[in-house]
């Protein structure tokens, strides 16, 4: 029995090593850091030129992961407001299989402009959303309460504007608008002029 | 079948044949080989299979050879995307734009990986840095909640709505669990033949741990399922880091990679 068994398990361990012989893994080696050229005159020249590239005056930072939307003043913080995010969900209009996924762009945009009691032309998916048919009257598609007091547009229909759920700031619930508290939206509206970046990440 | 797996088969039957006559023999060599103790001769060892690796290629073009840290920097931040940087100095990755830091992780650990036969070398694959990589594919990406309404029925003006025109409004499909949260541990496509693994804890790579990848890789091999293994750039963070950066690695985000030697 001992003598099955030993023979048995040499077996196995000659099928393992057999197996590992066909296989392969994965070897580490650390990567040693090395000291980044600042000294250079074309190092400094390149970061002369990356240093031109930053923002100056007030800039727009949205953290879409956390739901936090910063402004900035020449680098320094001036407020830090909870926000709504895009929801990552993905809709199909049953017609024509044509699809939307509702998430905030990340990367850099401009406030193109601002906009007091506005209103929203509510586009087809809006409709479909609810299981409608787009209208054909576009008078039906106004929404003059949807967006809040203010709206800040940032290009290719993305605003921050405010919200009648007021509950839901802080989660990822928006088609990929970025919704505000009301006074953070009236602070946000006077403070940040038409033509500030917008990072988004 | 391949050549491969047939010298492989071949190989396994041999050894399992040679392992059992060397463990009889040696077990009852005293009492059956006779009082001079001869015995049957050993057969000869049979060689080990053998499988090709292939060298890593990498692709030139996308790794700069004699540009400067800065000027890489300098040449992404004319764009309006988002970029990476990989500092192995101070063991952080930043998220940046225009040179603007938007958020920063600490690392355990930056290491390359390269995929090599469990016994013997293999060549490891050395990339030149400085170097901008380039996402090739989005990270690989969690399910989707999805709203897909069966029909469209003509607009109700929601103040003429009923309470059967609300009950009939389509309802979200969860395609995963409420609260899920994207992967602490993904692998990101680069276009250079690179990938860069994002990992929630330093990649096991002792003995056991390769033996055991090893052994898995071997049974898919044996199966017909061959897998890819480029090179690696791998980092180490929090899963919670990990998690809150993986919705950046779309296709063409570039990864700036600071000096450093492997």
């Amino acid at each position: 029995m001992l003598r099955l068994l030993t023979v048995l398990a040499v077996l196995a361990l000659c099928a393992a090593s057999a197996l590992a012989l066909l296989g392969g893994a994965y070897k580490a080696r650390p990567l040693s850091a090395s000291k980044i050229d600042t000294g250079s005159p074309t190092a400094k020249k390149a970061a002369a030129a990356v240093e031109t590239m930053q923002p100056k005056g007030v800039y727009v930072v949205i953290d879409t992961y956390r739901n936090h939307l910063k402004i900035y003043k020449d680098g320094e913080l001036l407020r830090d407001a909870q926000c709504s995010t895009g929801s990552g969900t993905l809709l199909k209009d049953p017609r024509d299989g044509k699809q939307w996924v509702f998430d905030t762009p990340i990367g850099e945009r401009v406030i193109q402009r601002k906009v007091k009691d506005p209103i929203w032309a509510k586009p087809d998916w809006a409709f479909i959303e609810e299981g409608y048919l787009p209208p054909k009257s576009a008078s039906e598609r106004f929404d003059d309460f949807s967006l809040g007091k203010f709206a800040l547009y940032m290009g290719d229909g993305y605003i921050i504007h405010g919200t009648i759920f007021q509950s839901l700031i802080g989660q990822r619930v928006t088609h990929g608008c970025v919704r505000l508290r009301d006074g953070d939206l009236e602070w946000v509206y006077k403070t940040v002029p038409s033509g500030a970046k917008v990072y988004i990440y | 079948m391949t050549l491969d797996r047939l010298r492989a088969l071949l190989g396994l039957g041999l050894c399992c044949l040679w392992f059992s006559a060397a463990s009889l023999e040696a077990q009852t060599g005293s009492a059956a080989g006779g009082e001079n103790g001869a015995s049957e001769p050993l057969p000869a060892p049979v060689p080990k299979p053998r499988t090709a690796k292939k060298k890593p290629v990498v692709k030139a073009g996308l790794i700069a050879r004699d540009a400067s840290f800065a000027e890489m920097e300098a040449a992404i931040v004319s764009g309006t995307g988002l970029y990476v940087m990989l500092d192995p100095l101070h063991k952080v990755l930043e998220v940046r734009s225009r040179g603007l830091v938007l958020d920063r992780v600490h690392l355990s650990g930056i290491e390359f990986l390269s995929h090599s036969p469990i016994f013997g070398g293999g060549a490891d694959a050395v990339p030149s840095l400085p170097a901008t990589w380039v996402v090739a594919e989005d990270a690989s990406d969690f399910e989707r909640e999805v709203i897909a309404p069966d029909t469209l029925r003509s607009y109700v003006p929601e103040d003429q709505r009923t309470a059967v025109d609300e009950a009939r409004n389509p309802k979200v499909i969860a395609a995963h669990e409420e609260g899920a949260l994207p992967p602490s541990t993904y692998q990101v496509k680069l276009t250079n033949g690179w990938a860069l693994a994002v990992l929630d804890q330093a990649p096991k790579t002792s003995f056991f741990a390769r033996f055991d990848e090893a052994l898995k890789e071997g049974w898919k091999r044996l199966r017909g399922v061959k897998g890819e293994h480029p090179p690696m750039l791998a980092v180490a963070m929090s899963g919670e880091d990990a998690q809150r950066i993986h919705h950046l690695f779309r296709a063409e985000l570039p990864v700036l990679i600071a000096p450093g030697k492997g």
